[in-house]
């Protein structure tokens, strides 16, 4: 594993020496198996905004909540409180805005009250920068609703543990991918044969300029930039037929001016959050997960049924 | 009252075929068998079938999820050398259980390591 970068909303690793199934693994259970807290209940005490309540309702839910805490929480359905939520299985929260003057207030999530200080909405201010979101403008908070004088919205939630799989707004990441390593190998003896325009149409063709030309020479300026997408070695091979014309029995046998492959044991993750967890947690709470799968199974093995 | 004994017995039912796991064999012959994981999905179902293809005496291993909306996933093991089928697959579930161990140790290593550089070039 090699980090190639962190940012506060980001992280960018490499995992080598591994097989694509885990890496998919990884990928799946970042998605929808790392848990969080969401909004999961709302009780409308009153609501005479333009938003109906099911929509204000929708929107709560996909507030991201700071989830540091998620793995304290139980689940609700685990819970054997009588009068749920408990302390242990959710987290309630109020919202109580009224226009009284003219002109337009906004309700956004730094108006979600928490009972418990530790889950609150993600949010901007420079004291709450635990895992702020970059590049956003100093703001409230999400935008839930715009009200207009006379209108009030009074509601209560509670929020509770979930994952991804139930619903989305437990994932805590907005995007978990990862990509092969490419490798680019170029054949510097017949690219010798070519002309310099030949060579520059090659280096041209990349959409993201991983070629560069030095003293008349092809050369790969960054292998990392690479999409796998072959239009050097399609160009390269319009090139090679052009040439070849007539002659063209003897072209396949030769090795290609431009090979691009992938190198099936590395990986590079980007991995983006929401902000309910911080990026290095979410990837450390995923490989937890996995393991705590794996453990379980290897419990549950001994007392197999046999059919 | 019935209500309540309703309640019991729904549960039971519902409840009764949730084993985490189930191993379908033929009692004689403990070589081939095929696993139903509840609650299981290609996540874990791609990574097994991997590492027990990685054993050499796994002469056969597939995995398939019967159906989208069920969340069972079966896995199918058939073993070349007469080893049983079940132990073949605890060693690929210890495998992967070393296997993210040393990723999870390396991540965060890395990740600390990453951090000092920056917290340095601050300073700097």
């Amino acid at each position: 594993v090699d980090v190639l970068s962190v940012a506060n909303d980001s992280i960018v690793f490499k995992l080598s020496n591994c097989d694509v199934s885990i890496a998919n693994a990884l990928r799946r259970i970042l998605i929808s198996e790392v848990p969080t807290i969401a909004i999961d209940f709302v009780e409308v005490m009153e609501n005479s905004s333009v938003l109906h309540d099911g929509f204000l309702a929708h929107r709560l839910g996909l507030v991201p909540l700071l989830s540091d805490q998620a793995d304290e929480f139980k689940y609700a359905r685990d819970c054997n409180c009588d009068d749920p939520p408990c302390q242990a299985c959710g987290v309630r929260l109020t919202l109580d805005v009224e226009c009284s003057e003219a002109g337009v207030v906004e309700v956004t999530c730094g108006d979600l009250l928490s009972a418990y200080e530790v889950v609150r909405p993600v949010s901007q201010a420079s004291h709450d920068a635990v895992h702020a979101v970059e590049g956003e403008v100093e703001s409230r908070g999400i935008l839930l609703c715009k009200l207009v004088k006379g209108q009030k919205l009074k509601l209560e939630c509670v929020a509770k543990k979930g994952i991804g799989k139930e619903h989305a707004k437990w994932s805590p990441v907005s995007c978990a991918t990862f990509k092969y390593d490419p490798i680019v190998e170029l054949n510097h003896e017949r690219l010798a044969e070519l002309t310099l325009d030949e060579r520059q149409s090659i280096a041209k063709s990349c959409p993201t300029e991983v070629f560069d030309i030095e003293d008349g020479k092809l050369m790969v300026q960054d292998v990392a930039r690479c999409m796998l997408c072959n239009e050097c070695t399609r160009t390269a091979a319009q090139i090679t037929a052009a040439s070849a014309g007539g002659g063209g029995g003897g072209g396949g046998s030769r090795a290609p001016l431009v090979r691009i492959a992938k190198d099936e044991r590395q990986f590079t993750f980007t991995v983006e959050t929401v902000g309910s967890l911080a990026p290095k947690d979410v990837v450390h709470k995923a490989l937890q997960v996995l393991v705590g799968k794996v453990k379980h199974l290897l419990q549950e093995l001994p007392t197999v049924e046999i059919n | 009252v019935d209500a309540r004994v309703e309640e019991v017995i729904e549960d039971e039912l519902l409840r009764g075929d949730n084993r985490k796991l189930k191993m379908l064999s033929n009692p004689n012959d403990d070589t081939i068998a095929t696993f139903i994981f509840t609650d299981e999905d290609h996540t874990l179902g791609n990574l097994l079938r991997y590492f027990l293809m990685k054993n050499r005496s796994v002469e056969f291993a597939g995995y398939n999820v019967p159906h989208p909306l069920e969340n069972k996933m079966h896995v199918r093991v058939q073993t070349c050398d007469g080893s049983p089928a079940l132990s073949c697959l605890k060693k690929a579930l210890r495998d992967i259980q070393d296997v993210c161990a040393v990723v999870k140790e390396s991540f965060n290593d890395r990740v600390d390591t990453y951090r000092n550089e920056n917290a340095n070039m601050k300073t700097d």
